[in-house]
């Protein structure tokens, strides 16, 4: 997994970051709640510079499709 | 004026007033809400409010745009510069917007003898202010903004944006 991602997951959702895995999902984390989840979002935007549609943010569930999606955007 | 206010707010029984903004706005207030009998309070179509929030504005406009909800247990009171809270608009249960601020430069006068000040506050359309908010003095709320709950407002939120904390801070901004 990104090591920036990883990082970005651990300081919003005060993790370990060893303990972030592409499994890491809503459901199973706790603290991923849905004002953490915006606070993620946007500390994704800023560290990779992209921009995620409403569509696209309220599909997020687990961090392995968040680093799909981030693989998938250009930088603005 | 004061005998006015007083016949208002403690001889006049809550259905009557509930009949009254039915009649006048065709809004919902609840019989056990204190809503002033102000000609400066206006209310918009399909606005309701909730049983035990108190509305103020003899001192000064407050305009409530269509279908705004507001919840239980809040208080709003509007002073010389007045309030606006836009269309659509939620404000949820205990939630404190209140239009004025007194002047504190002397120690020689207890702050509630010291000047009152009004900047005024503004609500926009799509705004959803969560449960215990306080919205303070000059706060400036634009369209679809959101405020987590328990949240402070007192200065200006720009257009989506979703806010948290004391004082509220963007942590998001709602997009298409």
């Amino acid at each position: 997994m990104n090591p920036e991602l990883r990082s970005v997951f651990a300081d919003t959702l005060g993790l370990d970051p060893d303990a972030v895995t592409a499994d890491t999902s809503r459901r199973s984390e706790p603290a991923w709640d849905s004002l953490n989840h915006l606070r993620l979002v946007t500390a994704v935007e800023e560290t990779f510079g992209i921009k995620l549609s409403m569509a696209e943010i309220q599909a997020i569930t687990t961090a392995g499709e968040l680093e799909t999606m981030i693989d998938g955007h250009d930088k603005i | 004026m004061e005998a006015r206010k007083t016949i208002q707010r403690f001889l006049v029984p809550g259905f009557v007033v509930t009949l009254i903004y039915l009649v006048r706005f065709r809004c919902k207030v609840s019989p056990r809400a204190e809503v002033e009998l102000s000609p400066r309070l206006k209310i918009g179509e399909g606005s309701q409010v909730g049983s035990f929030t108190k509305i103020k504005a003899t001192d000064g406009d407050l305009t409530i745009g269509r279908e705004v909800h507001i919840g239980t247990c809040c208080f709003i009171s509007a002073d010389a510069s007045g309030v606006t809270i836009g269309d659509y608009s939620m404000i949820s249960p205990n939630v404190c917007i209140v239009g004025n601020d007194y002047r504190y430069d002397r120690l020689d006068v207890p702050v509630q003898q010291q000047e009152k000040t009004s900047k005024g506050i503004r609500i926009g359309r799509d705004v959803w202010i969560g449960a215990g908010c306080v919205v303070m003095d000059g706060a400036d709320i634009a369209d679809h903004c959101i405020v987590t709950p328990n949240s402070v407002v007192s200065g200006k939120l720009e257009t989506g944006t979703v806010a948290q904390g004391m004082p509220a801070k963007p942590l998001f901004v709602r997009r298409p």
